[in-house]
């Protein structure tokens, strides 16, 4: 069963990359660390292969989201190479549950979204040039006062198949998450 | 494949990688990155020995087994944070998945649902952080009426005081072998 042979025989190796200024190269089962404290916006600074990798992100905030009224919740995400594009340049489609409903979606951004107001996210991103995606292994949301929290699960897609993905970005959260503190894990499968 | 209970493979200064805390009577802490493994036969309720910190952040895996064709409850797998119940204080956000329809759960518990029956697999991450605890992941449940459902939800203890402080105890409807794996992230 695949998910049993990835349990490890060798403790991880953690890299803090908290108070990087230059991008870092992961080896492969490296874990980058980035803690973040009342910002919206972390550079990762982990540098991607020419060849792409496979990077697992677990965004996780310990700010306190059942008293803060979060209010109406916009995207957060991922801007590669540190960037946004194109208002179309990604694909994104989703679906949810939140307090009163099953729904689904489908929308353009300038960046990778992967999730609205969340708490907390985990994704898998691939960098490969002529395949760059994004999947959702799940993301707990504070979503709205009303709604939360929300289960989400997504996918995205680089639609461009010919710009380098150097820099595997910066992660900003939506202007509802207020100035979130927490830590960023990523871990380079591939 | 099968597990090594004890590695020396590691580094640093927690040459043991993976632990077996089958027998562990006294809660435990992991360091980060160790992986604990708990082995239980014919259980209706396993205590999960394992101390937690607010930074901290966990990977859970459950795997039942029990003989295809056995019946199974129609009651819940459940995990009691600190081996407690809280009335009322855990949201779930679910999307459950069947053979034939999707459906979905939103609802208030007075614990952790891990899975729909006894006879479950699922992953789950798991934050202790005062202000955000939850459990976050997929479960596979055979159900009652004998088709397999695959759970997808967020479930967040909808309290930011209370301190979790003890893995806790896992509750089945029913008796039940298995194992479970936690692996400290964080």
């Amino acid at each position: 069963m695949a998910i049993v042979a990835e349990f490890r025989r060798v403790l991880p190796e953690y890299v803090d990359l908290t108070s990087a200024t230059s991008d870092v190269m992961l080896e492969v089962g490296q874990i980058g660390v980035i803690r973040f404290t009342n910002t919206r916006e972390i550079a990762l600074h982990v540098a991607v292969p020419p060849d792409g990798a496979v990077y697992e992100i677990v965004v996780h905030t310990k700010s306190p989201g059942i008293t803060q009224n979060v209010g109406a919740a916009g995207p957060s995400g991922l801007k590669p190479n540190n960037l946004t594009y194109g208002s179309t340049a990604f694909g994104h489609t989703q679906y949810y549950r939140n307090s009163s409903s099953l729904g689904s979606g489908v929308s353009d951004h300038a960046y990778q979204r992967v999730a609205s107001a969340l708490s907390t996210s985990v994704f898998l991103v691939s960098t490969s040039k002529t395949l760059k995606c994004m999947v959702s292994e799940g993301c707990s949301s504070w979503g709205n006062a009303t709604d939360s929290p929300t289960f989400i699960r997504c996918a995205g897609i680089w639609k461009d198949s010919t710009t380098e993905w150097t820099s595997l970005g910066t992660w900003f959260f939506d202007a509802s998450c207020g100035t979130p503190s927490g830590v960023i894990l990523v871990r380079r499968v591939r | 494949m099968s597990f090594v209970p004890y590695s020396t493979g590691g580094r640093g200064d927690h040459p043991t990688v993976i632990v077996d805390v089958s027998s562990v009577t006294t809660p435990v802490r992991l360091s980060r990155g160790q992986t604990a493994v708990l082995k239980f036969r014919d259980k209706t309720n396993v205590n999960v020995p394992l101390k937690l910190d607010p930074d901290d952040l966990y990977r859970l895996y459950l795997f039942t087994k029990k003989a295809f064709s056995s019946p199974v409850s129609a009651s819940e797998t459940i995990l009691k944070p600190n081996g407690q119940t809280y009335t009322g204080q855990f949201r779930r956000r679910a999307v459950v998945g069947t053979g034939s329809s999707v459906s979905s759960i939103a609802d208030t518990t007075d614990t952790f649902v891990l899975g729909r029956t006894e006879r479950i697999a699922c992953v789950f991450w798991v934050s202790p952080a005062t202000t955000n605890k939850f459990i976050l992941g997929t479960a596979a449940s055979k159900s009652s009426s004998g088709v397999y459902e695959t759970i997808d939800m967020t479930h967040v203890w909808w309290d930011e005081t209370t301190a979790w402080t003890s893995f806790g105890e896992i509750v089945f409807p029913a008796t039940i072998s298995g194992k479970l794996v936690v692996e400290r992230l964080l």
